[in-house]
């Protein structure tokens, strides 16, 4: 079975936009298995409460139309939104403070180590051109 | 023998949704079922006195709508339903079987859709508050209509997917 085709088709029989050869092989999916049954009644009787609460603008206890929670908490406002510009700031601040401690001083230790090590080879020339 | 009302009401109040649904699976059509389910909520009450009360109420009742909607149709001079005979009663039992299921999930749904993004219940509030078709859709959030078929395929996943784990994080 096809579980995506089978989606599909059930979605068409909800927004009456399956053709009759759509029909026809969603009837045939019906006709042989049961687990295509099975999400067709779930699927049928989700889409049947949504029209019949969201007509009535209950789909949250009466407080509201859908349409209206959209318009006035937009998603740009919601917890989860603000818990991960909160995570992104933690991360950010987390990294730059790893750069300063653990980068930064390397390269400064590295060159100083250098320096003592090989100093006629490796450190710059005070007057490289007076000749 | 005689049944009275307060013991009707309270069967038939159990039975409404998966009744409703079921009906709709049949017809296809929202002003369809509403009609069917009215001349079905008539019967049921009329025929009451004949109900078996050792048998669940569910199945007596699915078989009632059933031929409730077949005479509907043929009143209507539509001899077949779009599916098969067989398939019908298949559905009848999988409403029956599932509705402890689907009663959860009816209760879970509110909380799945707060879930959904701005833009997934903006489509949804077209798609049922304002009784919008795909293609109205399509045209206004400026989309193909099958992007717009394939995203509320895709919310009716997700939601049916969320009452499902919310029903089995209940059941822990």
């Amino acid at each position: 079975m096809d579980r995506e085709r089978l989606e599909y088709l059930i979605g068409g029989f909800c927004d009456h936009s399956f053709t009759a050869e759509e029909a026809a092989e969603l009837n045939a999916y019906l006709t042989i298995s049961e687990e295509a049954r099975r999400r067709f009644v779930v699927l049928v009787d989700q889409h049947r409460q949504l029209s019949e609460w969201l007509a009535a603008g209950t789909a949250t206890g009466g407080r509201a139309s859908l349409e209206a929670q959209v318009l006035e908490r937009p998603d740009t406002f919601t917890p989860r939104t603000w818990m991960a510009a909160a995570a992104v700031f933690l991360l950010s601040l987390l990294a730059g403070i790893l750069w300063w401690n653990l980068w930064l001083p390397v390269p400064q230790a590295w060159s100083a180590a250098i320096r003592e090590a090989q100093p006629g080879r490796l450190a710059p020339p005070e007057r490289p051109f007076e000749e | 023998m005689a049944k009275d009302q307060p013991e009707f009401m309270k069967l038939y109040l159990q039975a409404q949704a998966p009744l409703r649904s079921y009906i709709y699976s049949l017809l296809g059509r929202h002003d369809e079922m509403e009609e069917v389910f009215q001349e079905v909520s008539v019967v049921l009450w009329e025929e009451f006195g004949k109900y078996d009360e050792t048998r669940s109420f569910l199945p007596w009742a699915m078989g009632i709508a059933r031929v409730q909607a077949v005479r509907w149709r043929r009143d209507r001079a539509r001899s077949a339903g779009w599916l098969d005979p067989a398939v019908e009663a298949q559905l009848a039992h999988s409403f029956v079987e599932l509705e402890d299921e689907l009663a959860g999930r009816r209760l879970a749904l509110a909380q799945c859709i707060e879930r959904l993004g701005q833009r997934s219940r903006g489509m949804l509030a077209l798609r049922y508050e304002q009784n919008c078709s795909l293609q109205e859709i399509a045209s206004r959030e400026q989309r193909s209509l099958n992007a717009v078929s394939k995203t509320m395929v895709k919310i009716r996943n997700f939601l049916a997917e969320c009452t499902a784990l919310m029903l089995r994080a209940e059941a822990h």
